[in-house]
């Protein structure tokens, strides 16, 4: 024990800064994901603004962001706003907070492991991925304005034809970062799980958030460097000149921007998994927790999420419906993607079944991971009629995409985080969330949640395309223009609703109730360690006798006076 | 609590040197598909621009010289590299292995340090000759943007450059090591080795895919 401790850095820099520490780690990449956070949704609140009242300049902020033209948001002014919305979001939010934070604090502790396999990897990753930040917010002040070619980057909108200037270029260069911040995570987390499991934490005895983690670092694995070639190839046309994605003519010779499309889109399906899978593993643990029962159908939900891992990977072409692919292809991937559905109302079920007859506890984590449920059961229904080709070809590029994928990778997703956010807080930084101003929070994003995505699915159904600066100069579009204010009011409230979030969130950091070791009455490994834990996780490494949702035991409640066995104890008797 | 005494805070966990041998050997398979996933997309992304060109090369395109001279012997140095570096990170015999059976100490150096500095000086010469093969090409007035061969070449090549570079590195605190006569980790020559081996493979495939084919 005291050579453990000894092992603790006692500087400034190695302790806080370049910590190899997966605790310390995992809160940076917490913060770094909340600041992204904020800078996107902050986007996101000018692009609203723009939809709902174009040619009408920004209030407060808009002379000093976008000076040159009054305060107004400009068509290539509203393309950079999108583009770095979606790329930010997704991947340097997102993913920071849910695999890069709650990953690298949760999962070496819910295993009953010291530290990840490779901790100078892992600060590696963090510092990877911190320099990838670093070059795409550069990009917002390169000369000829920031990247604009959409989350996507579709050649041939990011070709140097059709982005001129050094800003899409470092925004190849932040993905490939990006990318390698996240397979060095993967590597870690695959290697730590299989290989660092405390004794008796049979695979069928892990939390379902660590499955969720681990299978989507398995997906992270194999196929951001998908997206890394792609990234390369775009790089390589942009810099030297090379011709992949220029297309060519009758008079020269050129390559083939729809190429691009497969690289993206071959890492861009298994992508929505990799957001999604950690928030579904976090939902699937929480239900059982606050519902003070086991996980119904654990390892059925195991392998319908190792089953939507697997066909992940073959479903990609749905996305590519419109760009000329042949309707055989087009009837293939329909029928896979149609397939993915069976794994996820699997899925579903299990989560009704957990909460059948529980003694449901309405904490704010609950209240989230409920959220996320309904969140993603809604948005996952919208995706048949983009799975279906006929549909797809009427939907695609509409708003309909934009509220399904919204549903499903974004509000899912950041409920999800929010359930994380509030339920290891406490584990985190030792002190409890408030939970009266937790559950007004999450009143208030759930409800602004549905209202915004949900009507923009009814947006998208009556014809009105993404990506447009201002509907309202069509004249078919005109009468939608109400119903985008409605969004838009919905998505402001949904914004101003986070100031709450913020204020528990750096109020409790320093004045909250110091937290108990265990608060929520739970199993799993964590909770067993003092809050927060000791930089060795543990003084004993524990030995696993029980799955990791032991709740509502009568034998418990006889022996012991509680209702939940943790992990790393017997049964009585 | 009942649970087992774990020794004091390791790399990750409560291994011994066997037990960090092995994970390493998995984390090091995880890496190793992740790149090799990148080469395989960079692969199938010139096999797509092959399959859809009416004829290779792309009529009006200017042909890209094949260099043979040196694409061979880029692929020699590159296998020999290889097999110098399965030598090294074979070992010396039991005998001649570190008391704990983990390091290569002085008794099985004299094995172990021709064959890395033979790696060394192979891995060294395969990026000569490519960069060599690009000053050839540029002499000819054939630059990256002079068609869509001539983009597969210089891409492809110079992204898998950079990861033969990255291997060369990736051996120097071996042959570092080797050359201040302190023990050689054998998990950890085995881990360079392993990464040596994937980009000679993937040099073999480009070269058979791209130039042969």
């Amino acid at each position: 024990m005291s050579a453990d401790l000894a092992l603790a850095p006692a500087g400034f820099w190695r302790r806080a800064v370049f910590s190899t520490d997966h605790k310390v780690i995992g809160r940076q990449f917490l913060w770094l994901g909340l600041v992204f956070l904020a800078v996107a949704g902050a986007l996101a609140m000018l692009i609203r603004w723009q939809l709902a009242h174009p040619g009408i300049p920004v209030p407060v902020v808009g002379g000093v962001i976008f000076p040159a033209s009054g305060g107004v948001v400009s068509p290539a002014a509203y393309t950079a706003l999108f583009t770095m919305h979606g790329t930010i979001m997704i991947f340097f939010a997102l993913t920071p907070i849910l695999i890069g934070g709650f990953g690298n604090f949760c999962l070496p502790l819910m295993i009953g492991a010291r530290d990840m396999a490779f901790p100078s990897l892992n600060m590696l990753s963090y510092w990877t991925m911190f320099a990838a930040t670093a070059v795409l917010t550069a990009s917002f002040f390169a000369p000829l304005g920031p990247p604009a070619a959409g989350w996507t980057s579709y050649p041939t909108l990011s070709t140097a034809v059709g982005a001129p200037g050094v800003a899409q270029t470092m925004w190849v260069v932040a993905i490939y970062l990006n990318g390698a911040s996240s397979v060095m995570g993967a590597v870690n987390y695959i290697t730590t799980v299989i290989r660092l499991r405390a004794p008796g934490m049979t695979f069928f005895r892990l939390p379902l958030t660590v499955w969720g983690i681990w299978l989507a670092s398995i997906l992270n694995a194999l196929f951001v460097p998908v997206l890394a070639a792609g990234a390369v190839l775009l790089f390589f046309d942009r810099v030297f000149g090379t011709r992949f994605f220029v297309a060519g003519s009758a008079i020269k010779p050129g390559g083939d921007p729809v190429l691009y499309q497969h690289l993206f889109w071959i890492f861009g399906h298994p992508e929505v998994y990799i957001l999604i899978l950690p928030a579904w593993g976090i939902a699937g643990d929480l239900l059982a927790f606050f519902a003070r029962k086991p996980a119904y159908g654990y390892k059925v939900t195991v392998w319908a999420l190792i089953a939507i891992v697997v066909l992940s990977g073959v479903v990609y072409g749905h996305h590519m419906f419109v760009s000329g692919m042949s309707p055989l292809l087009g009837e293939g991937f329909m029928i896979l993607t149609m397939i993915i559905s069976v794994p996820s109302i699997v899925l579903g079920v299990g989560w009704l079944g957990t909460l059948w007859r529980g003694a449901i506890r309405f904490t704010t984590p609950m209240l989230f991971a409920l959220g996320l449920v309904t969140v993603f059961g809604v948005g996952g229904f919208t995706g048949l009629f983009l799975a279906d080709v006929l549909s797809d070809v009427y939907l695609h590029d509409t708003f309909f995409v934009v509220g399904h994928f919204h549903l499903t990778m974004s509000a899912a997703v950041l409920l999800g985080a929010f359930a994380a956010i509030y339920f290891w807080f406490p584990k985190m930084f030792g002190r409890m969330l408030n939970e009266p101003l937790g559950k007004l929070h999450f009143a208030l994003t759930l409800t602004t949640v549905l209202v915004t995505f949900g009507l923009q699915l009814v947006l998208g159904y009556a014809g009105m395309q993404r990506r447009l600066a201002d509907p309202s100069a069509y004249a078919f579009l005109r009468p939608l223009m109400p119903l985008n204010r409605v969004v838009s009011t919905a998505a402001f409230v949904m914004g101003a609703g986070q100031i709450l979030f913020v204020v528990n969130f750096f109020f409790s950091l320093f004045w909250g109730p110091k937290a108990p070791a265990n608060p929520w009455e739970v199993g799993t490994l964590e909770w067993t360690v003092s809050s927060p834990p000791p930089h060795h996780n543990f003084d004993v490494i524990p030995r696993v006798f029980a799955g990791p949702h032991e709740l509502g035991n009568p034998v418990m409640k006889e022996a012991r006076g509680r209702d939940y066995q943790v992990q790393s104890e017997e049964l009585p008797g | 609590m009942s649970g087992v005494r774990a020794p004091a805070l390791a790399a990750g966990g409560d291994a011994g040197e066997g037990e960090a041998a092995a994970t390493l050997s998995v984390g090091m398979a995880v890496a190793l598909a992740a790149i090799a996933m990148t080469f395989a997309a960079l692969l199938l992304a010139y096999g797509i621009v092959r399959v859809q060109a009416p004829a290779w090369p792309i009529a009006g395109e200017r042909p890209v010289p094949p260099l043979w001279g040196y694409r061979l012997a880029a692929t020699a140095v590159a296998l020999a590299g290889s097999l110098a570096m399965w030598r090294a990170a074979r070992g010396p015999d039991r005998a001649a292995q570190g008391s704990d059976g983990t390091t290569i100490d002085r008794g099985g150096r004299h094995h172990v340090s021709g064959s890395l500095l033979v790696a060394g000086l192979c891995g060294a010469a395969f990026l000569g000759l490519q960069v060599a093969s690009f000053v050839t090409l540029r002499g000819r007035q054939i630059g990256p943007g002079a068609g869509l061969g001539a983009s597969v070449v210089y891409a492809l090549s110079a992204f898998h450059g950079v990861h033969a570079l990255a291997a060369l590195l990736a051996l120097a605190p071996a042959l570092y090591a080797d050359a201040r006569r302190r023990p050689l980790r054998r998990a950890r020559l085995r881990a360079v080795a392993s990464f040596w081996h994937l980009v000679t493979g993937v040099w073999v495939v480009v070269f058979l895919a791209v130039f042969v084919a």
